[in-house]
């Protein structure tokens, strides 16, 4: 009945790998985790900008409340690579949302935000793609 | 061609609408509302996976042809098993065991009758062994309690009775999880049956519940090795003086995968691994696939001695059956030597837990029955049938299989799965990849969580008691007051079974 079918230990990562890994989670929790903070505070430019997009308190709140959980998802070891796919989708929004708002606007809510997220999310992902089946098995059954 | 669904022209246009969806979702969320934009990033997300398929990867070609819609097949064939298992499959179609098998030992460890109505649902005219009634039963009060003594042969200080039919076959720490090792150990215990440890080393988990055990000795000889694999005497002294540890099985071949080792790989090697089957961390094992004693007959048989003589204990020898010739010829130089093991346990090459390659599970080893048969008379020919015991192991998972090996002539039964299925295995085939959902063959602690180890132990021993109760049943309706009466005689073998030469002249 041999096996050998015993407790498998996932790859370690290089302390390199780990170091970029932490990198880039504090630096997308901190910057989903301040940009929730601006919104759920009542920030005058998210309020405006909100206002704008026909959303205002709604949108502002929900956004606000997706960024927190995504931060706090990025934060917790075993939930890091799902908190960095809501976090890319989020600012992927963002991303596309700038083609939806006044230029005056986008002033306030530059293209460069969302693409500090979106960055170190992916980097998180591809550290992290061993912790999750689903993301090694979308390219190969 | 009319009248058939053209799944090509589907996905051509499903893959035109998924950036097109893309698009006015994105459109939408500017000119509408912004929440459109959730849509969008969903749809654009499956608009990069659906250019990957098609224009970057190109190892599936159905992903290629079809995009992102091709990965239905591959969803739909992943859910198959669970499909037919639970919608399609009627109740006698699943191997290894169909679904009436499973449910009655499910009922058995339940402690739940398992008597059913309106009679069998097996095909009554297949050829399937049957018992052979006695027209005059047995009265109860004349069957004989069950007593097998293991070691009695040889005046083994230390020889060990069985008092029930059934063992625990080998199954390993490392292919069972620690909380199933501990049920079954637990179960073995109140049960009052033996547990064998499997090849996996020192049974540091098996020790842990008290019950009797068999230390199975697989060809690296975890747990009693030297560095290079050989046996090391002065462990195997420490671990035989061990109380619990009742018998020694040297195991030369098993049904999953006869004549084939294993590999370690150096990757699984944690601590623990490393200590209790006594292996150097960093460093690939291979498990060979012989002993390096055992090049010969005659080595085998000094091996076994030795193994006695160290450990001082009923030793057995575990086989799946290939060429005839050279068990005959072990039988030989056993008589030669005059040096028997205690018993033989005789593996079916049905196959167990065990991962093994595919043409190993499917196309090597003799089934249990026709071995059990060719074993039986190989030592009767020999004439040192009454040198030893035989044992079987291979799928007897209710009583009435139980006569069918003890007829054919086995002492006592091995039993592995249907252990398994007692603690709630429901054959979802995932032994070998750590994702067993039962709990049962991972080491996943969040797979674990659902496994109540209390719980199953007492399953066990429900299971044991129930079968053990059908099994006395039945022999008091063969006609027959104890298990040794058992003969091929009691059997209806039919004319076109696997068997039926073996048996037939006798019946």
């Amino acid at each position: 009945m041999e096996t050998h079918n015993l407790p498998v230990e996932k790859p370690k990562l290089s302390p390199a790998a780990l170091t970029i890994l932490w990198i880039a989670k504090l630096g997308a929790a901190s910057i989903l985790g301040g940009a929730a903070w601006l919104k759920l505070n009542g920030h005058e430019p998210d309020i405006r900008l909100f206002e704008e997009l026909q959303w205002e308190p709604s949108g502002r709140y929900l956004i606000g409340g997706i960024e927190v959980v995504a931060a706090i998802l990025i934060l917790i070891p075993q939930s890091a690579i799902f908190g960095a796919f809501l976090g890319l989708g989020i600012m992927m929004g963002a991303l596309i949302g700038h083609f939806s708002v006044d230029s005056e606007i986008i002033g306030v809510f530059n293209i460069w935000k969302p693409l500090t997220v979106i960055v170190p999310c992916l980097v998180i992902l591809y550290i992290k793609r061993h912790d999750a089946k689903f993301i090694q098995n979308l390219f190969a059954r | 061609m009319s009248g058939v669904v053209d799944l090509h022209r589907i996905s051509r246009i499903a893959n035109r609408l998924i950036w097109a969806l893309t698009i006015a979702f994105f459109l939408a969320g500017w000119k509408i509302h912004f929440a459109y934009h959730f849509l969008t990033v969903f749809f654009l997300l499956l608009t990069v996976m659906n250019f990957f398929y098609r224009h970057v990867q190109t190892e599936h070609t159905i992903l290629r042809n079809f995009g992102i819609l091709g990965q239905a097949r591959y969803i739909l064939e992943s859910l198959g098993p669970e499909l037919r298992q639970y919608l399609f499959s009627n109740d006698t179609e699943e191997r290894p065991f169909n679904r009436i098998e499973r449910s009655e030992v499910y009922r058995k460890s339940k402690a739940v009758d398992s008597a059913m109505s309106f009679g069998s649902a097996l095909n009554y005219d297949a050829n399937e062994i049957k018992i052979r009634h006695s027209m005059y039963p047995t009265p109860k009060e004349e069957l004989q309690p069950f007593r097998l003594t293991v070691g009695e042969e040889r005046g083994v200080e230390s020889a060990y009775t069985l008092t029930k039919p059934v063992m625990i076959s080998a199954m390993s720490y490392g292919s069972l999880g620690a909380p199933a090792v501990e049920a079954l150990g637990r179960g073995a215990r109140m049960a009052g049956i033996p547990h064998n440890t499997g090849e996996g080393g020192w049974p540091k988990y098996h020790l842990m519940t008290g019950a009797d055990l068999i230390f199975q000795m697989g060809t690296a000889k975890f747990g009693v090795r030297t560095e290079d694999g050989r046996l090391d005497d002065a462990r195997l002294a420490e671990l035989s003086a061990k109380p619990e540890v009742k018998m020694i099985e040297i195991k030369l071949s098993q049904g999953a995968k006869p004549g084939k080792g294993g590999l370690l790989p150096k990757e699984k090697i944690t601590a623990e691994i490393s200590e209790l089957r006594g292996v150097p961390m960093g460093k690939d094992v291979v498990s060979p696939p012989y002993h390096a004693e055992c090049r010969s007959p005659a080595a085998t048989v000094e091996f076994i001695q030795r193994v006695q003589q160290v450990s001082g204990l009923p030793v057995g020898i575990k086989f799946c059956v290939g060429n005839l010739d050279e068990v005959r010829t072990l039988f030989g130089e056993m008589t030669k030597q005059q040096v028997f093991p205690d018993y033989i346990a005789v593996d079916g090459g049905e196959g167990g837990t065990g991962a093994a390659p595919k043409p190993y599970l499917d196309g090597f080893g003799m089934p249990l029955l026709p071995a059990l048969c060719n074993v039986q008379k190989l030592l009767l020919e020999v004439g040192i049938r009454d040198k030893l015991k035989v044992f079987s192991a291979g799928k007897l998972i209710n009583a009435a299989k139980w006569v069918h090996g003890l007829s054919l002539g086995a002492d006592a039964i091995y039993s592995a799965r249907g252990f398994m299925l007692a603690m709630g295995c429901i054959q979802a085939l995932m032994c070998g990849n750590n994702t067993c959902p039962v709990g049962i063959t991972t080491h996943d602690k969040s797979l674990q969580h659902g496994f109540d180890v209390e719980d199953k132990a007492q399953r066990v021993k429900n299971y044991v008691d129930g079968v053990d109760h059908d099994f006395e049943e039945l022999l008091l309706s063969i006609g027959v007051k104890d298990a040794a009466e058992l003969s091929p005689s009691n059997l209806y073998v039919p004319p076109a079974s696997i068997i039926s030469a073996d048996v037939l002249g006798k019946s």
